[in-house]
């Protein structure tokens, strides 16, 4: 009995299916190196990922028109349940904001005669292309989504995504038709922020849980629950003033309930943002040409190894990029 | 010329015929990739790929072989945005075990096999959770890794119940082992 189990473990056990299946140990290394290389050099596979985007792009924007039914019925069957409270909530809604749009309105043209009167320069223009969410690719370790927008619609990595409630989050990989954000809640999401009424500045951490948490505020620095948290414009690369979320309540560390609803995202707006930097010219011959690939080329006035400005925000030292 | 060239095409009808169960993985992991929010940000989605890959692992690894289990692997890579070569290692790994112990399976009826599903969604959740943290070199949170795969579990019987009836159209050869 012994000298058959013995051998059936040797005909069937771990080591004997490797040694029968050489192709699986091949693969395995294959995916090892590949995991390896990737790790250091992620970069290389970027144009493979914008590509894989592309052609998935096609498939998932013919599933996502059923999938946009299957969440409009579920929407629906759960506001069948409230819908009076919803009215009567709206109704309370609509009354205070009616008494506020008159203040909001003589508001703006108080503060645009002030800044006639004082020559504040204005705001960059912000233009925007509207794309749609169609694939929701949120892994365990990964929280991203893809739109329908890519280079063919002038989309740069970057670039601030937001929808009707507030930022949704950032470009971080761009095909021709399609594009990879990355969103406010994942563990590589970096955004600078303000928290409104005390006017605190912080970075927005995400941390794959449905509330990023706030960092690198002041020491001794007080914030009070419920304060509206919005995008400045440090590091050049969000526009100010973007709705992110409110200071949660009853937090060990300070975090912030989003506005978004990731899962809900359908129409997406990219921001075309350009800050408003004094640049010194450089000089003749040395201009980095730029190709419109959204890979931005260091200034021949920047030491060699630095990044660029606009990625200044999100670069973490000793640690290569999520994608 | 003519005979070379029907020779041809037939052998890549069989090859494409062969290839079925990969592009059913495939088609599937587009389907979940499908903003439909059905668990409402609670948990995440089932691991469709893990399921297709331990069921074909049990029920026939000839129609899905490793280098289709690298290419499920490599396409849930790039779908996810995920570190290039992190699932294609994960699903190996899982399929390499799962053939291992297949012996295991003999004669077991379908709770049987599901109790062995389970088992290898929790070590592809530690496992997962471990080369996460190495690549990642942070601290992750292993709560969602286990919450999918305790979905994929229950998801299992009936995924396991469609890809039984494409495994009929592909095979007359017995379903036990």
């Amino acid at each position: 009995m012994a000298w058959n189990r013995n051998r059936r473990r040797s005909s069937s056990g771990s080591w004997a299916v490797l040694a029968q299946n050489p192709a699986l140990v091949i693969f395995f290394l294959i995916a090892l190196i590949l995991l390896v290389i990737g790790r250091g050099q992620e970069a290389l596979f970027d144009d493979a990922r914008g590509a894989a985007n592309d052609v998935s792009s096609v498939f998932m924007e013919v599933l996502s028109v059923p999938a946009s039914e299957v969440n409009r019925w579920i929407a629906g069957l759960g506001s069948l349940f409230s819908t009076y409270d919803e009215n009567q909530k709206l109704r309370q809604e609509n009354a205070k904001l009616r008494a506020a749009q008159s203040e909001l309105a003589e508001l703006q043209r108080k503060v645009q005669r002030y800044e006639g009167l004082l020559k504040i320069p204005t705001d960059a223009p912000v233009t925007a292309v509207a794309a749609r969410v169609i694939a929701d690719t949120k892994g365990p370790f990964v929280r991203t989504v893809l739109i329908n927008a890519g280079r063919a619609q002038d989309v740069l990595k970057g670039q601030a995504v937001v929808d009707d409630r507030g930022l949704l989050g950032r470009v971080i990989a761009t095909g021709n038709r399609s594009s990879r954000v990355l969103l406010v809640t994942d563990l590589n999401s970096r955004i600078p922020v303000l928290i409104e009424g005390v006017n605190l500045k912080a970075i927005l951490v995400g941390d794959n849980s449905q509330r990023p948490v706030l960092e690198y505020l002041p020491s001794g620095s007080r914030i009070v629950a419920g304060a509206r948290v919005v995008t400045t414009s440090d590091g050049a690369a969000f526009p100010p003033g973007i709705a992110v979320g409110i200071v949660g309540k009853g937090e060990t560390s300070p975090r912030v309930k989003l506005f978004t609803n990731e899962g809900r995202a359908d129409f997406v707006r990219i921001l075309k943002y350009r800050a408003p930097v004094d640049v010194d010219e450089a000089p003749s011959g040395t201009e980095p040409a730029d190709k419109g690939d959204g890979k931005a080329k260091p200034a021949s006035s920047q030491p060699a190894g630095t990044l660029p400005q606009t990625n200044a925000v999100y670069a973490q030292p000793g640690r290569p990029p999520a994608l | 010329m003519f005979e070379v060239l029907q020779i041809g095409f037939f052998w890549l009808l069989q090859q494409m015929w062969r290839a079925l169960p990969l592009f059913v993985t495939l088609a599937m992991m587009l389907v979940a990739m499908a903003p439909m929010n059905l668990m409402q940000g609670v948990v995440l989605g089932p691991d469709l790929a893990l399921i297709a890959i331990f069921f074909w692992a049990i029920h026939g690894p000839e129609f899905l072989p490793p280098w289709a289990v690298f290419v499920v692997g490599l396409a849930q890579d790039f779908a996810t945005g995920s570190p290039i070569g992190f699932w294609a290692v994960m699903y190996l790994f899982a399929y390499g075990f799962t053939l291992s112990q297949r012996v295991f399976f003999r004669g077991r009826t379908g709770v049987g096999v599901w109790l062995g599903f389970a088992i290898i969604a929790v070590l592809v959740a530690a496992g997962s959770w471990v080369l996460g943290t190495f690549v990642y070199a942070r601290w992750l949170p292993p709560g969602e890794l286990f919450g999918q795969g305790a979905v994929s579990v229950i998801f299992y019987p009936l995924l396991a119940r469609v890809l039984l009836l494409l495994r009929r159209v592909l095979t007359t050869a017995p379903e036990t082992l």
